[in-house]
């Protein structure tokens, strides 16, 4: 095993202890999981590597999500959840409750391990009903045993990561009605949605109350925000006002926040500040993104720490390793101190590997210049 | 312009679906011809919709709700307009490429065309490129649409480029999503590359006409 300690540089660089140090922590399970998927070999010299390996063997750190195992769902005895396989690809999932009973339909994906909704779990209003019971009669549990079961794989690769559940409107896009039912649900049912915010938002209360006895220094809100779908009006009225709040639990337990906006940015990074977030992780800059390193600069001033930053199309040999050099430079130069060096958002299965080292070799000459 | 279809515009860009039903019926009821009711009332709209969408003044949630308005004024429409015999500005297939299941970028694409007069046939997600040439062919198309979101799948579009030459069909191929560039339209030889929606339908109209 690599005996680079990154789990001590990423809490020095998430307390501001780090003196200007960089970590190189980028996120490449997509790349690997394909090639698993079509049972392709991995090139050399990571041929026959697990996932652990090639992280040591690559010299960097992982956002180490393997610890969301450690966070078991409760849920009352009145609520059933049973499942009935439609085809090969298609299984139709239910959740029974006394309020009526819900269910989608998951399609898996033919090219990978992934699967999506082919009809989302809330239709109408007496869908959201049964929703909302659930919700109200869910609690969490920090599960310790698997805690120390994953840590015994990761060790000091990197802090233990994990997903908070998505906030209101965000879940209601990519957990429940979907982003179309999403909109017109907001649109038609205003109230309904209202009253299944904050049912979410109590939910969310129990989470926190879980974490606090958790090791978890650092919590990634995984939102995957995107302005084209959530644009400042409703970030404004929903997703702002629950930021604030919860950050201001979180930090009384002394928690690092941050969330995860991977689509185009540009049109709510002016809130970064005002959330009350220590970071947001994978804001996507140009030739990828809408956002210039400069406006995202802008955004997050000296406040806000960037998490991750590279374009992950410049690991594509697309383009030039010349340019992944320069916005690699860039980001190191701009953000340095409140910088966590990923892709944003992940190394597509098209990247090439040996990318992923060559940022690390810069990444490691900048840091032997810090004290 | 009559004040029934300023009104019936200003609603649809508020996506109103029962104001704008009720504007068409008092439109008919006042004589307004049923393409002039189209092209006054519902698709200057939806231009407005889509002007201020490509200068990001308004977001996709705004799109939907009055694409949804517009689809429920044309589905009104549509027995006044056939009987008046009036057709459609031209035919789009589209679809997001194989291996890619991404649809929201498509569907606004989808929008933004039917609300410049075309009509648009969409075959959904993870389309092949033999499924967009046999659609063209079929409906006699103006225009391939294909849609990607991922750099893993951008290499389809060149199997679609490829296959629509090499069959020698009429359809121009437009293409678009996050990844793609004009180089890459250029490089795999496609008729067009936008960077938005309300400009891809822009450009496929002007192909149409």
């Amino acid at each position: 095993m690599n005996n680079r300690d990154f789990l001590t540089l990423n809490r020095q660089i998430i307390r501001g202890e780090a003196n200007g140090k960089v970590l190189w922590q980028p996120r490449i399970i997509c790349w690997y999981d394909d090639r698993r998927y079509r049972n392709e070999p991995l090139p050399a010299p990571y041929t026959g590597m697990d996932i652990r390996q090639l992280y040591d063997a690559l010299d960097c750190s992982n956002r180490i999500y393997d610890y969301n195992s450690c966070i078991k769902l409760i849920e009352d005895s009145s609520i059933k959840r049973y499942s009935k396989k439609l085809d090969e690809l298609r299984t139709q999932h239910f959740i029974e409750t006394p309020e009526g009973t819900i269910d989608c339909i998951l399609k898996k994906n033919t090219s990978n391990f992934g699967e999506f909704f082919e009809k989302w779990w809330v239709e109408d209003q007496k869908d959201m009903e049964v929703q909302m019971y659930i919700e109200a009669h869910q609690d969490y549990e920090f599960d310790e045993e698997e805690y120390n079961r994953v840590f015994s794989i990761w060790g000091n690769n990197g802090l233990g990561s994990i997903y908070f559940p998505r906030i209101n409107v965000q879940s209601l896009f990519n957990d429940t009605m979907g982003v179309e039912g999403g909109i017109f649900a907001l649109m038609d049912m205003p109230d309904v949605c209202e009253e299944y915010f904050k049912i979410k938002a109590q939910n969310h209360d129990r989470f926190m109350k879980m974490l606090e006895k958790s090791k978890f220094e650092w919590i990634n809100y995984g939102d995957n925000v995107h302005c084209a779908t959530l644009p400042p009006y409703l970030f404004e009225e929903y997703v702002l006002p629950e930021y604030q709040r919860r950050n201001d639990i979180m930090h009384k337990q002394g928690k690092f926040t941050f969330a995860h906006w991977d689509g185009d940015t540009k049109a709510i990074l002016k809130y970064a500040k005002e959330t009350g977030l220590d970071g947001i992780e994978a804001i996507t800059p140009k030739p990828q993104g809408d956002v210039t390193l400069e406006e995202m600069k802008q955004a997050l001033g000296d406040d806000v720490y960037l998490i991750d930053g590279i374009a992950a199309v410049l690991f594509d040999e697309m383009y030039p390793l010349e340019a992944l050099k320069e916005q690699t430079q860039k980001l190191i130069d701009m953000f340095a101190g409140k910088l966590i060096l990923g892709i944003s958002d992940e190394m597509s299965s098209t990247g090439n590997i040996d990318r992923v080292k060559y940022v690390g070799e810069i990444v490691d000459k900048h840091n032997a210049t810090c004290k | 312009m009559s004040t029934t279809l300023v009104e019936m515009s200003e609603f649809l860009q508020k996506g109103r679906v029962k104001n704008v039903k009720e504007l068409i019926q008092k439109a008919l009821d006042e004589g307004i011809a049923p393409k002039t009711i189209l092209e006054e009332g519902l698709l200057s709209g939806m231009s407005v919709v889509g002007e201020k969408f490509k200068k990001n003044e308004v977001f996709v949630p705004e799109v939907l709700i009055a694409a949804r308005a517009m689809n429920a004024g044309t589905t009104m429409l549509k027995p006044y307009l056939v009987q008046e015999g009036v057709e459609s500005k031209g035919t789009v297939v589209i679809g997001t490429v194989k291996g890619d299941l991404h649809d929201i970028g498509k569907n606004i694409v989808k929008m933004m065309m039917e609300g410049k007069g075309l009509n648009v046939i969409d075959l959904g997600v993870d389309v092949s490129a033999e499924q967009y040439v046999t659609a063209a062919k079929e409906n006699d198309a103006d225009i391939i649409a294909c849609s990607t979101l991922l750099t893993t799948t951008m290499g389809e579009i060149k199997n679609v480029v490829d296959l629509v030459k090499a069959e020698g069909i009429r359809a121009k191929v437009m293409i678009g999503g996050a990844p793609v560039t004009q180089d890459f339209c250029d490089s795999v030889n496609a008729d067009s590359y936008t960077p938005d929606a309300a400009t891809a339908a822009d450009v496929a109209l002007s192909f149409c006409l």
